[in-house]
Order: structure tokens, then sequence, then C-alpha cells
């Protein structure tokens, strides 16, 4: 059993992991997901302490392993680690890389060492390769000694740090199937990867990681079918999305035209669906909202899905509650209506915000 | 497969043998001063001095011959060069017109090579004498020393002396083994160069000399022990001055300016200057240089260089002086480096300014500068060895270069493999060792071999602080010779056999690291 408390990491710039706190059971088999820059990796290379937090506590089996007088290497001697650069010894044969550890560390003598090799590399299917050099395999290969690397220590959790990201996508299915037949052998498993159907495949639990820890954590069904927070359905479902605060009567309406353009060149938006959100834009913020709030907060998203070539536009505003259908300006919501589908005002009170507007533009 | 043959592989053969087509060319061809001419300028009939006016006239340094040249040849100019045999051999290949030595000097010069004559006019004389230090252990040298040349030309000794010297007889010329002398009042150490004959020389692995059989009589009669220090001549001065040695010798030249910095004895001889030029500019075409075949030059050439006076057995003891301060400093640079290398990894704040400081230092300071420094300024005071110096001055250089060299080889190391190794449950120490170093030694080993090379061919400078290595030995040979060609490139090949005893053990230490390849076992098939 893992136990993370309050686990803290800063970088003089950046700090990825605010505050991490969850219990990791023997025996689950974790995907950890998320967009880059979200501490995946900083997470499971804390938990064996390659990177040594900047506060908190990491117990492994009860014992406290970021306590400076604990030595480490016993802890990481049970915890194995796959890296993304598979980081084999060059100088050595893959036997060689196979059998060192558990000679050096666990005292094994050279002839079990020998056999146990052998046998991992049966296992992840690369019999007859023991005296080949690194350098002499695939990508994929070298990937699967990196594992039964690992595997040779007998680790009781396995810590995968983004293990196909570095291949080629012929690769990938050939670790994948090594990876997912050691999911059924009941070890703790950590798994960062980008490869969601793989995730939802062979873990029994999903972290889903943003804004400096774990934003959600439940069961591969409920990350990937009903997430239950905004971020995680946005990733999921992967949503490009557009954000544009106004919280001023006198705000910068050529500027958030700017910013729309911006948004679409970027995720590669036809023209036609830029000129329809310029449009809603103007209609309803500019011409409809604008006006009848004195003291305007307002928040205008639009959400991107590439999959269903759709944008959905929520706009979030305070004042006392009002449809858009109901506005004397007729005119506007016409030609709103006849952009936009599926136009929906409802009451909300939520960070300030009274009413939400949500209309859908299609292609 | 059949191999095609490259223009670029006819472009290498080509120049490879006009390379030893030019290394050759001094031997087949021979440079001769121009036989059949008498540099008889002005046409009075004789030679003179006035005949080298305007032409370039070779001197040794140390003495003030400025001023000689300028009196008895107008219009001459001059060059220095900082040792006898470098003089002789200037002249044999036209790189001076004549050059200025003095009479006992020339006389001997002329014994060993009759190619080399005199201008029979005279010059003007200087003053010969020794120079003391004043950081002496042992007080009132100098006044013992004045005293005991004024009783010797008293009684006939300092006659004696001038007549073995510079006498013909070969035979008489020998000093009694320095360990004859008692020492209960103490060794004096002298500092000299031993390419001046008659003055100081090495005659069958001893030095001898006019200068050293006073310096054995004075020390004989005043009960002192007597170490020669042999150095570069340029370096004898500053030997004195730093208090490195109690005596200075080799012919110095008593003027005002040396007694400022040093004090010197009363003048021992005084010297007649002479002026030597090619026989050829004196006789004309009536000289023709005896000069055989090939092979009899070739052999006459060996028997000089090796076999006279068992010379080759200095080159032996030079090889093995060379030997040892590469090997030991090689030793202790590489431990130094390595060090550092360890030092880097602790991640101290200090560690990484204080390895690039001395890196930088002594990388930034000329070999034989720091050498010269660490002889006359640091161990002055002490009595460390010439050649222990050497070790330490060539093993610091070596340890900055070899630092460089294994950093960039560990840096070069993928961060990954020292991870790979900690998430296993190594140490960093471990994986140090293990896995880091085995790796990086692949890497710097061919820089580090080409460093060791290096290291060796540096090693000749070692003579500046009287340390007697192969280059030295060799310019000791050379000085009896006074002959260029063969104990140079004696000594060239000897330095590149050596270089590729190094190299070969390098490269086994490489093989040893090297992944043995299954595939390479199957070298040759295609």
């Amino acid at each position: 059993m893992i136990e993370l408390k309050h686990l803290q990491k800063k970088y003089p710039n950046v700090t990825p992991l605010e505050d991490v706190s969850t219990v990791i059971n023997d025996g689950d088999v974790i995907s950890v997901i998320g967009p880059s820059g979200t501490g995946k990796s900083t997470l499971i290379r804390c938990i064996n302490m390659l990177e040594r937090p900047t506060s908190g506590q990491i117990l492994f089996n009860g014992v406290d392993i970021t306590d400076p007088k604990y030595d480490l290497t016993q802890a990481r001697r049970r915890m194995g680690m796959v890296f993304q650069s598979f980081n084999l010894f060059g100088h050595l044969t893959v036997i060689e890389n196979l059998m060192m550890a558990p000679m050096d560390l666990l005292k094994k003598s050279k002839q079990e060492a020998y056999e146990n090799g052998i046998a991992l590399l049966k296992r992840v299917g690369l019999a007859g390769r023991e005296y080949q050099y690194p350098d002499q395999l695939s990508g994929g290969q070298k990937q699967r000694v990196a594992i039964a690397r690992t595997l040779a220590m007998d680790p009781e959790v396995i810590l995968l740090d983004e293990p196909t990201s570095a291949l080629d996508p012929a690769m990938v299915g050939e670790v994948q199937t090594v990876i997912r037949d050691l999911s059924q052998t009941g070890k703790t498993m950590l798994i960062v990867t980008h490869e969601m159907q793989f995730a939802r495949a062979i873990s029994n639990r999903v972290f889903y990681m943003d804004q400096g820890g774990i934003y959600e954590d439940g069961t591969p069904d409920q990350i990937f079918d009903h997430p239950q927070k905004e971020l995680t359905r946005r990733f999921i479902r992967k949503l490009k999305v557009l954000e544009i605060s106004i919280d001023a009567k006198e705000y910068d309406f050529l500027g958030a035209g700017s910013e729309i353009n911006r948004y679409c060149f970027k995720n590669d938006i036809a023209a036609r669906m830029k000129y329809r959100i310029h449009s809603v834009f103007e209609e309803l913020v500019q011409q409809i909202l604008m006006p009848v709030l004195p003291e305007p907060k307002l928040k205008f998203t639009a959400e991107y899905s590439e999959a269903e070539k759709r944008i959905m536009i929520t706009v979030l505003y305070n004042g006392p509650a009002f449809d858009p259908a109901a506005s004397d300006n007729t005119l506007s919501y016409t030609m709103l209506k006849g952009i936009a589908a599926d136009l929906q005002h409802s009451a909300m009170d939520e960070d300030g915000f009274t009413n939400r507007f949500q209309c859908m533009i299609e292609e | 497969m059949k191999r095609k043959i490259y223009i670029v592989d006819v472009i290498i053969i080509i120049s490879l043998l006009l390379f030893i087509g030019c290394l050759l060319f001094p031997i087949l061809f021979p440079a001769k001063a121009e036989v059949g001419r008498i540099a008889d300028e002005n046409g009075d009939g004789q030679v003179t001095l006035a005949d080298y006016s305007g032409k370039r006239v070779g001197a040794i340094t140390g003495v003030n011959y400025d001023q000689i040249v300028e009196d008895c040849i107008p219009g001459a100019i001059i060059e220095y060069y900082s040792s006898f045999p470098d003089l002789v051999i200037a002249l044999k290949s036209g790189l001076v017109d004549a050059f200025i030595v003095d009479g006992p000097s020339l006389d001997a010069i002329m014994m060993e090579d009759p190619t080399i004559g005199r201008v029979p006019e005279p010059m003007s004389t200087w003053l010969m004498s020794f120079a003391f230090s004043e950081k002496s252990k042992i007080h009132g040298l100098r006044d013992q020393m004045n005293e005991f040349l004024k009783m010797s030309r008293e009684n006939g000794v300092m006659t004696e002396i001038e007549n073995i010297w510079f006498g013909k007889d070969d035979s008489v010329k020998v000093i009694p083994p320095l360990e004859n002398l008692s020492a209960e009042n103490g060794t004096v150490q002298v500092a000299l160069e031993t390419t001046y004959a008659p003055i100081v020389y090495v005659k069958e692995q001893k030095v001898v000399g006019y200068e050293a059989d006073i310096l054995y009589r004075f020390c004989e009669y005043y009960h002192y022990g007597l170490e020669f220090m042999d150095m570069q001549y340029d370096a004898v001065l500053p030997a004195v001055i730093s208090g490195k040695c109690d005596i200075g010798a080799s012919g110095l030249e008593y003027d005002e300016e040396h007694a400022e910095s040093v004090s010197m004895s009363d003048p021992h001889m005084e010297a007649d200057s002479s002026l030597a030029v090619p026989m050829s500019d004196l006789v004309g075409e009536s000289f023709i240089e005896e000069r055989g075949t090939l092979w009899e030059r070739i052999c006459s050439s060996m028997e000089k260089n090796l076999f006279h006076e068992s010379r080759w057995k200095l080159i032996v003891q030079g090889i093995g002086t060379t030997c040892m301060i590469t090997v030991l400093s090689a030793l202790f640079g590489t431990l130094l480096a390595f060090g550092m290398c360890l030092l880097r990894r602790t991640q101290s704040y200090l560690a990484n300014p204080l390895c690039d400081a001395y890196i930088r230092f002594f990388q930034g300071i000329p070999l034989v500068v720091l050498l010269m420094i660490l002889f006359y300024v640091v161990f002055s005071s002490s009595n460390l060895k010439a050649v222990w110096v050497a070790v330490i001055g060539f093993a610091l250089c070596f340890s900055a270069n070899a630092a460089e060299i294994m950093q960039s080889g560990l840096n070069s190391i993928d961060r990954g493999q020292e991870e790979a190794a900690l998430a296993l449950g190594y140490t960093r120490t471990q994986a140090f060792f293990r896995f880091l170093f085995p790796q990086a030694a692949i890497r710097f080993l061919p820089v580090y071999r080409g460093g060791l090379v290096s290291l060796l061919n540096d090693t000749s400078v070692a003579g500046y602080i009287a340390v007697q290595d192969l280059t030295k030995m060799s310019d000791i040979v050379r000085s009896r010779s006074y002959e260029a060609f063969l104990p140079l490139i004696l000594t060239t090949i000897i330095y590149f056999v050596l270089a590729r005893f190094i190299t070969m053990g390098v490269n086994a230490l490489l093989k040893s690291l090297l992944p043995k390849r299954m595939n390479d076992a199957g070298k040759g098939k295609d």
C-alpha cells in the first residue's frame, strides 16, 4: 500500500504538484492521464523518490520513505520503474542488463539470475536475444527488455512512465501486450499514458491529473463515460476551449474578436464556423446582453469538438433571470436562431453567475 | 567484396611518398656550405673579421657577445642560440654564416669536426667565473673559491688544469668519481649545462671538463661533497638566484650586470673569443670534405653518436627518465582528474567552481613556465629532486586536461542511465562505478589516449629544470658529436615508439571495455 499525504513538488518556475493525497491499494492498476505539463510523470517519479518532493509524505507499507534517514534503496528495490526512453545499460548485453541488479543487490547466484533472466525474456517474447546489445534492438524490443529488467528484481510495485510514447506506432502494440499481461498478475501498477483505450482496458482505476493534483479519481467507466468534472470531460472528449471573460461595460470588443480569430486559426476551424462564432458573439453578447446588464459579469465559452465538428457555446452572466428569447431586440435574436441551434436558457447560481445560455454551431 | 580504389587513396599515397621524400632529402643530399668560395669579401687576400660585416653571426646567450661583435665585426647581425650544438648545426646548415665562441671551445669543436675553421684574427676577450647563490646554506663559499683560485694560480695547479683540458691528450681528461669526496662540510650543488666542451661536458656518462675539474679540486680541498645539476643554459642563473643550487657554472661571464643579481667569484679564466666559420670559407676549393658512401656515413655517424664513449647509455638513461616521468605524472594526473569528477558529483556548491578554477588555472600556464615556477619558486628551498618537481608539474597540468576529458565523457552519458540504476536500487556511488564510468570510459578513452601521448611529448621540456630526460640526453650527445641528424631522428623514433606503446596500452584497455558483439566473431565475412 502506498499512501501519499499532502505531496507537493515545486520547481523554481513551476509547481506541477500542489497538494496530492491519495491511497494506492495493493493490486491496484492505475492509469494516470491528463494534459501535458500537469505533473503525471512528476507524480510517479516522486513515488520512488527519483524526484524528491518539496513537502509531504509518502508511506510505503506504512514506512515514511521521504524521511532523510530512510535507506531509499530498500524501497526502490521493491518498486520497479519503466522509463519512456528505456534507459537500458548500453555497455551490457540484454541478459547482463537483466542479471546485474539481482546479482549485485539481491545477492542471487549467477546461475539463478541467468535462469530467471532467460525466463523473463521468454515471457516478454524475446527468447534468443540474450547476447545482443541494446542498440541492436528495435524500440519496442528495448522497452520489453526494460520491463523484463524491472521484473527481474521481482518488485511489488511497477511504475511505468509513458512506456509507449517514444515508440514507433507499429511497435506500441507489442509493448502494450506485455503490459496488459503484467496487469493481470496482481502487482500494483501505476502507468502514465496517453493511450486512452489502453488505459481503459488494463486499469481498475484512473487518475485524471490537472490543476496541480489528482483532479478526478475514479473507475475507468466513470472517468471515460461519465466524468464528474468539467476539465475531465473536456480532456476525455478532446474539446478545444475558448474562454472570454467580460467584467466591464466598456470591454475590448475588437480584442475579443481577434481572440476568436486566434482560437479558430490554432484549432484549424473552418472559415464558415469562425464567421458564425463571430456572429453569435456579436448578436448575443454585444447586441442582446450588454445593453441589459448594468454591471456586467459575463463568461463566453466555446468548446470545439474535432470529432463531431461542432462548437458548443455557453454564456454565463449575472443580473436577474433573463432569457435572450424575451429580449426586445428581436432582430438580433432571430439572427441568432438562424446561425445556431439548440438555444437554451437556464437559471443557475455559481461563482456569481445567475444565468446560463447555451447554443450549438454545426458545420 | 572487391574494394574500389578511390581518387582519395591515390592522393593519400602520393602525399605519403612526397612526405617520405622530403624526410630523406637531407640524408641523400646533405646541405653543404658552399664549397669553392673563399669568403674574402674585401679582396685583401685573406679572410678577416671584416669580411663578416653584414653577415649573420651566431652566439650563445648568457655572455655579452653583443659588445664584442660590435667592436670586432661592425655591421654583423647577431643571432642568439641557447646551446653549442645548436650553433654548430646552425653553421653547418647555413642558418648562420659564422658564430662566435671562446677559444678553447672552438678548439674542441674543431677537433671533432674538421669542416669548421677559425678566423685567425683575434677578438676581444671576456672573463669566465662562477656564480654564487646568496641563499646558499654554506656560508663563505665565494671567499673560499677566490682564495682557492688565487692559491691554485700561484702554485701552478691552474696551469695544470688548463693543460689537461685544453690539450690534445684525451686520456688525461678525467675527474675522479664524486663519491670520493668526503663531504664532511656539506655538499655543494652546482647548476650547469653540460653541452659546453671542454668547459663542462659529459664523457662516459660523467660530467667532466675544465670547470668541473676546478670545482672537484675545490671541494676536495675544503672537504665538501659535490653534486652537479644539469639544466638548460638559460636556467643556470635563475637556479643560482632562487637558491636552488650553491654555485652556477658552465662559462658564465663576469660582468657588472650579473654581479648585481648574483655574487660572482674572481674570474678563473680570460677567454678569448674566436669566430668559427665553415672551413671552406678559409681554404676555398682546395678543401673537399671526405664523405664516403651513404652507408659509411651512417656507420660513422652511429659510431660517433652512440658507441663512442658508450653514449648510447645516455640515451637509455634518458628513456628511463622520460618513461618514469610520463608514467608517474599520468598516474597521479589521472587520479587527480578522477577525484575532480567524483567531487563534481557531490553536488556541493563549491565543487564546480573549484574544479573549473583549477582547470582554467593549469591550462592557462605554459608548461615550461609552470615547471620553472615550481622549481625556482614553490620548491626552491626544498630538497625535492628535479625529477619529482617535473612529475608534480606534469601531473598538475595533465590532471587539468584529463579532468576535462573525463568530464566530457561523463556528460555525454544520458541522465536516464543513472536514473535506471537508482530505480533498480543502486546507490549513487554504485551507479557511478558500475554503469556511468564504464560507459563514459568507452567514450573518453580515445581522447585520453591522445592526451597521454601529448604528455609524453611534453616531457621533453623537462630539461629546463635539471631533469635529464630523453631530449636533454640527445642534446648532450649532439653537443659531443656536433651532428644534428642522427640524434634528432633517433630521438624522434624513440618518442614515436614510446607513443605507440601508450596507444597500444590504452587500446587494449578500450578493447576490454567495448561491448564484445557476437557478430564481431565473424569479421571478414560480409
